[in-house]
């Protein structure tokens, strides 16, 4: 579908763009959750990761990758509001801040997200949540594969850790 | 462990609720991207502007209306597909028109003139196309490569007795594989493979390949395959036909083998000798299935006459017995009866509205495909017909209705 979809996007069909955005928009709201605390630093994030990738589709060649093209576009964005606002939250502060109040069927999902570190959750949502592979997440993160491999194992020890105190 | 594999998959994995200032701020983008597109028409598009503003709008609209509903955004877009199998934005109807030809056998040399029949294609309601069909819309287009021409099928809608599929076909450089003419494209014999090509495809062994020439580009070609089949189908294929030599290079080899020019016939007998140097030359057809929709058929419905015949009919196809209830000239030797015999189909609708699908005598005939077999006629129709609207339908002087 969304090689179609890509296609039609790229000659000019806002349509299919749109459609685009919609299919993924749950798998790029993770992401920017991982990153941002704020509801509004994520829809903000959002925006201009559509509004980029609608800007940018033609340069994107191959339709294939369209996923993780459009997800590092978002990645970069929620980096870029970060070190903006210097709102860098660090694993405490994740935690014990108040979070914009969550549905109560997404409750596993977000303990999850607050029992991981910073640096580790992104990675287990690329991995576990989306289904990159650790090559992808690497390039996506801009960093070592085997750094993403090893953060996969650690981080597993980490929520082992955290379960158990 | 705290957790295991499987259960970070699942949590992870988990589809998680957008919150609502999120999904406003999406909508707000996408009508900001609508807006862009109207003041910035973009020149590869095919369709005219006004159209493509009216369908970025419906799918604004839709999004909106449902909270970012993609099921509903997927819908609008079948707009498209419904249109181009059965509506009239971008497809031209044709008056009947008289035509040279070259007589055959006894009259070898001499010239007639044939009639081609009329062809009108008519708006199609988005509305009743969703309702009736949306649900038996093939969801997920396939994309298949087939060495430097890239095949999409978009849309596909079967019955029983026949189907209709929307696909584009794609070449850098231009399209090679398929070729038309404007008379052609629209009515008989539809477009056509190449003689460069090294590939075929059909819909279960059929194929009535209507042109689009308002969309399509050098490039990039769109087309609606309109397939009456002869047998009962329930589950559609694309049957891909891979040729080791094309027409053009077969012929070259049988020259270069026997130095005869070829062009698929051969002129008299051919000696064995002949045949078996051409039996020599190395070429394998290969042919691979690709299922296309695991959606179910749009149902039919039975109608009868007072003669005691019988037709089946959906929204887009017919399936008339010719066995009884009409009178049509029966073959015995071949088991097949004369489809020339069928000469007058009409739908006649309970707001006196009426479809004429075929009426040869005046030279129309506005249906996508037909096919005789045994004694089935099948038509697959060129628009929708929402069946619980029809009155009758008169298959020559034989009127049918409902069960």
């Amino acid at each position: 579908m969304d090689l179609f979809l890509v296609k039609q996007a790229q000659n000019g069909s806002v349509e299919a763009f749109i459609q685009l955005m919609e299919k993924h928009k749950i798998a790029l709201y993770k992401v920017a959750k991982s990153y941002l605390k704020q509801e509004e630093d994520v829809a903000d994030a959002m925006q201009d990761t559509v509004l980029s990738a609608y800007e940018h589709l033609a340069d994107l060649q191959e339709a294939a990758y369209f996923k993780t093209w459009l997800t590092r576009i978002l990645i970069n964005r929620c980096k870029d509001l970060l070190q903006r606002s210097k709102r860098m939250i660090p694993m405490e502060e994740w935690t014990a801040e108040p979070h914009s109040p969550s549905p109560e069927k997404d409750r596993a999902f977000y303990e999850l997200l607050e029992e991981l570190p910073v640096d580790y959750r992104t990675i287990f949502l690329l991995y576990y949540g989306a289904g990159f592979n650790t090559r992808e997440i690497a390039e996506m993160l801009e960093m070592n594969e085997n750094t993403v491999k090893s953060r996969l194992q650690r981080g597993r020890t980490k929520l082992e850790q955290a379960i158990s105190e | 462990m705290g957790y295991t594999e499987q259960e970070l998959r699942e949590i992870l994995s988990k589809d998680v609720q957008v919150s609502q200032q999120v999904e406003d701020k999406l909508k707000s983008t996408y009508i900001r991207l609508g807006e862009q597109q109207t003041a910035t028409p973009q020149p590869e598009k095919k369709k005219s502007g006004k159209r493509k503003l009216r369908t970025a709008v419906a799918i604004i609209a839709a999004v909106i209306l449902v909270g970012g509903s993609s099921m509903l955004a997927y819908a609008a877009i079948n707009t498209d597909i419904f249109d181009n199998m059965f509506g009239n934005s971008t497809k031209e109807s044709l008056p009947a028109k008289q035509v040279p030809y070259r007589k055959q056998d006894q009259e070898v040399g001499k010239t007639g003139t044939v009639t081609l029949p009329s062809t009108e294609f008519v708006e199609v309601d988005m509305d009743t196309a969703q309702r009736l069909l949306g649900d038996y819309l093939m969801a997920t287009p396939i994309v298949k490569q087939l060495d430097d021409h890239t095949l999409t099928i978009t849309g596909l809608v079967y019955s029983p007795n026949g189907a209709v599929m929307t696909f584009t076909l794609e070449r850098k450089g231009g399209v090679t594989m398929l070729e038309y003419d404007d008379e052609a494209r629209v009515r008989c014999k539809g477009a056509w493979f190449s003689d460069s090509t090294h590939y075929k495809f059909d819909i279960n062994g059929g194929d009535h390949i209507y042109m689009d020439t308002k969309q399509s580009t050098n490039e990039k070609l769109v087309c609606t395959d309109y397939v009456a089949w002869g047998e009962v189908t329930t589950k559609p294929q694309l049957r891909i036909l891979h040729y080791q030599n094309s027409e053009e290079e077969f012929n070259a080899k049988v020259k270069e083998k026997t130095g005869i020019d070829y062009d698929g016939s051969f002129e008299g007998v051919p000696s064995q000798e002949l045949w078996e140097q051409i039996y020599e030359i190395p070429d394998e057809i290969t042919e691979e299935y690709l299922d296309l929709t695991d959606k179910e058929p749009v149902p039919i419905r039975n109608a009868v006459s007072k003669t005691g015949g019988s037709l089946e009919i959906s929204p887009f196809t017919l399936r008339i017995d010719v066995s009884k209830g009409i009178d049509v000239d029966w073959m015995e030797d071949i088991d097949a009866f004369e489809p020339a015999d069928i000469d007058f189909v009409e739908i006649r609708f309970r707001d006196g509205s009426t479809y004429m699908v075929e009426d040869r005598e005046h030279s129309i005939s506005n249906i996508g495909d037909c096919v005789s077999k045994s004694h089935f006629y099948h038509i697959t129709f060129n628009r929708l017909v929402d069946v619980d609207q029809i009155r009758e339908i008169v298959v020559n002087d034989v009127t049918y209705t409902l069960q």
